[in-house]
């Protein structure tokens, strides 16, 4: 009778104290149980792979890359997509074109990320007129429309690759500084934070320890959202002649080199540039949606 | 109500002075000297000085320092010395904004206000044909895809939705341009009208000075020259409004009273319109709202696609020929019209939405 009681006992706990999961392994738990975004991941993690080996599988220079006899040719078993108006392989060229974009991305985002949030920080932080006078030059710079103001920037700074990356940084400055201050507000009048100031903890032990890690999760999905917008933005500059420069196979760059011979029927110097742009910017697009359905556990998932 | 509308404008100036501080400084975020960079190297000297003169390239950034010397010392009257310390390339250029004149075109020395005249209704009749197309086809299918909630018509206009949203618009362009123009020959892939028509323009918006000339062979080329290039520029717009319509709907057609609506006994049709709709739409406005600053700055691709005669095309073409005082003024232009719609929505929320009180 003892016996059964100790393995009643012994059962039950088992049930009961489950194997602990951090709230992040909760959060990748969520993440890939939707399909839309693991259909986002595997877009991604292609789309980075791409970029990482193309240069060690294959070396491209762009500068040599022209054989005027294979001029527009169609997709052909040698060019799987065609070549371009100066006999470029397409395929080639957009694979190695992979890395641009990426980088772009993580590049602009990355500036976006580091000044808005360390300025929506400060200003939900300190607060007071600090506060408000950041958050007003954010308001100044949200009154353009995010493109134009990009164009516009790289219009006086000079067309390249550079320029793009800080202007589509300096554009979205604003939305992160916004999310950033307004989570930072909402943290921070938490009771653990007060609780924290009661045992003495100095401002940058609750900056740093306490307010930083629970404002992530908003900041993950707005990066991850804001990799999607910077990656399109980027291809729209590029195509605009504003971004990177000829001959480097960026996507819009391509398009931009090439649209003039649609009128020729060339169709495949422009479908796999723009599919390509499309598909990065949906698999970032479907990963953020995911990102936010998995890391606000509130949003009835 | 009148109060309300008074104090959000007035809170609006300092954001536009912010702007125009911002589109002033433009000119001084060139590398090198903006005078030769816009004219090049070869430029002769009296041109280069000429543009000095004309943007004030001369004078000090902000405020005159020299001013406040002569003043102390006594050297000007007080009313002087204050103008004095005014004399600033900034203060030139917002007294000039302020009376309206916009400045001169740097190669065409043409009045940008002239120039501006003749573009921006070109704009404007794309940007509203495209923003007919967003909320003609976007709101339907937000409100049907909600009701008819995981069936096949939600599905596809949903995969719709995030692949129009994640589409370049200026490939799509390109796209219809290929098949609609270029294969099948059913539109004209550039510009407004035919080469050999001419119209009478008189508002400048093709569709309604053809219908004023009582002219239907124009009316039909106008529509038909329009087609591709709203379609492209609305798809983003309405791929954002489908998804948020959709998800206003939900939300509301959760609400008791919508349960209540079906309990006694109204058709679907009834309780949709009259009783989800109304309050579904006040999200929905404010995305549209949103909507209309990408437009405008996505007019800037699609124009130079279609080569579409409008403020978009003009403002590349401008910055191919650094023609910056150009650029200055379509950025500035382009958000003060972003600004007053903005401002215009948040005041149609008191008109739509009797619960909020402003005062």
């Amino acid at each position: 009778m003892a016996e059964t009681t100790a393995s009643q006992a012994n059962l039950s706990v088992d049930f009961a104290v489950r194997k602990q999961r951090s709230l992040w392994a909760d959060a990748w738990r969520r993440l890939i149980s939707l399909n839309t975004a693991r259909l986002g991941m595997v877009i991604v993690s292609a789309l980075l792979l791409v970029a990482v080996l193309a240069p060690i599988v294959h070396h491209y220079n762009p500068k040599t890359d022209s054989s005027l006899r294979d001029r527009l040719k169609p997709p052909s078993r040698e060019h799987i997509l065609g070549t371009d108006n100066l006999g470029r392989d397409v395929v080639v060229r957009l694979v190695h074109g992979a890395r641009y974009s990426v980088g772009v991305g993580i590049i602009s985002v990355g500036i976006a990320l580091i000044i808005g949030g360390l300025l929506g920080m400060v200003a939900g932080f300190v607060g007071g007129k600090t506060g408000n006078i950041i958050m007003r030059c954010m308001d100044i710079l949200l009154a353009f429309p995010p493109m134009l103001l990009a164009i516009a920037i790289v219009a006086v700074r000079g067309p390249g690759l550079n320029n793009t990356m800080v202007a589509i940084g300096v554009v979205s400055i604003p939305f992160y500084a916004r999310l950033a201050r307004s989570t930072v507000l909402a943290v921070n009048a938490t009771e653990y934070i007060t609780a924290a100031r009661c045992v003495g903890a100095t401002n940058k032990q609750i900056l740093f320890r306490h307010i930083f890690p629970n404002i992530l999760s908003p900041i993950i999905v707005q990066s991850t959202l804001g990799l999607a917008n910077a990656i399109l933005s980027a291809a729209g500059l590029g195509f605009l002649g504003l971004g990177q420069q000829p001959p480097k196979p960026e996507w819009g760059a391509m398009l931009s080199d090439c649209y003039k011979f649609l009128a020729k029927g060339a169709w495949w110097v422009i479908i796999p540039p723009g599919v390509a742009i499309m598909l990065t910017v949906l698999g970032f697009n479907l990963l953020g949606d995911g990102l936010r359905d998995a890391l606000d556990p509130r949003l009835g998932f | 109500m009148a109060r309300y509308i008074i104090r959000r404008l007035i809170s609006l100036i300092p954001t536009l002075l912010g702007v125009t501080v911002l589109v002033f400084l433009f000119i001084h975020l060139i590398p090198g000297d903006p005078a030769i960079v816009m004219l090049g190297e070869h430029a002769a000297v009296e041109n280069v000085e000429r543009i000095r003169e004309q943007l004030g390239l001369n004078k000090p950034l902000f405020l005159n320092p020299d001013a406040v010397g002569q003043l102390f010392r006594g050297e000007v009257s007080i009313g002087e010395g204050f103008k004095g310390l005014f004399d600033s390339q900034y203060f030139l250029f917002l007294g000039r904004l302020l009376q309206g004149d916009l400045g001169k075109s740097v190669h065409e020395h043409t009045p940008i206000a002239d120039l501006l005249k003749l573009k921006f209704p070109a704009t404007v009749e794309l940007s509203l044909l495209a923003m007919v197309f967003a909320t003609g086809v976007g709101i339907p299918a937000g409100i049907i895809s909600a009701t008819r909630r995981n069936s096949v018509f939600d599905g596809v206009s949903m995969v719709g939705s995030l692949v129009g949203v994640s589409m370049p618009i200026f490939w799509l362009g390109l796209m219809f341009i290929y098949f609609f123009g270029v294969k099948l020959g059913w539109f004209p892939t550039y510009g407004r009208l035919p080469v050999d028509l001419s119209l009478k323009t008189v508002t400048g918006l093709y569709i309604l000075d053809s219908i004023l000339a009582g002219n239907p062979q124009a009316l039909r080329l106008v529509l038909k020259h329009l087609v591709m290039p709203s379609i492209a520029l609305g798809t983003i717009p309405m791929a954002i409004i489908a998804r948020m319509t959709r998800s206003a709907v939900l939300e509301v057609l959760q609400e008791d009273y919508v349960r209540t609506a079906y309990a006694k006994g109204l058709r679907e049709r009834a309780v949709i319109l009259r009783h989800v709709l109304k309050n579904a739409f006040l999200p929905v406005i404010t995305i549209i709202g949103l909507q209309v600053g990408g437009l405008l700055a996505g007019a800037i691709m699609t124009e130079t696609v279609f080569s579409w005669p409008g403020v978009g095309k003009w403002v590349y073409d401008a910055i191919l020929a650094r023609d910056y005082p150009v650029v200055q003024v379509a950025v500035l232009v382009i958000t003060l019209v972003v600004a007053v719609i903005n401002l215009a929505v948040d005041i149609s929320y008191v008109f739509l939405n009797p619960r909020i009180r402003f005062e």
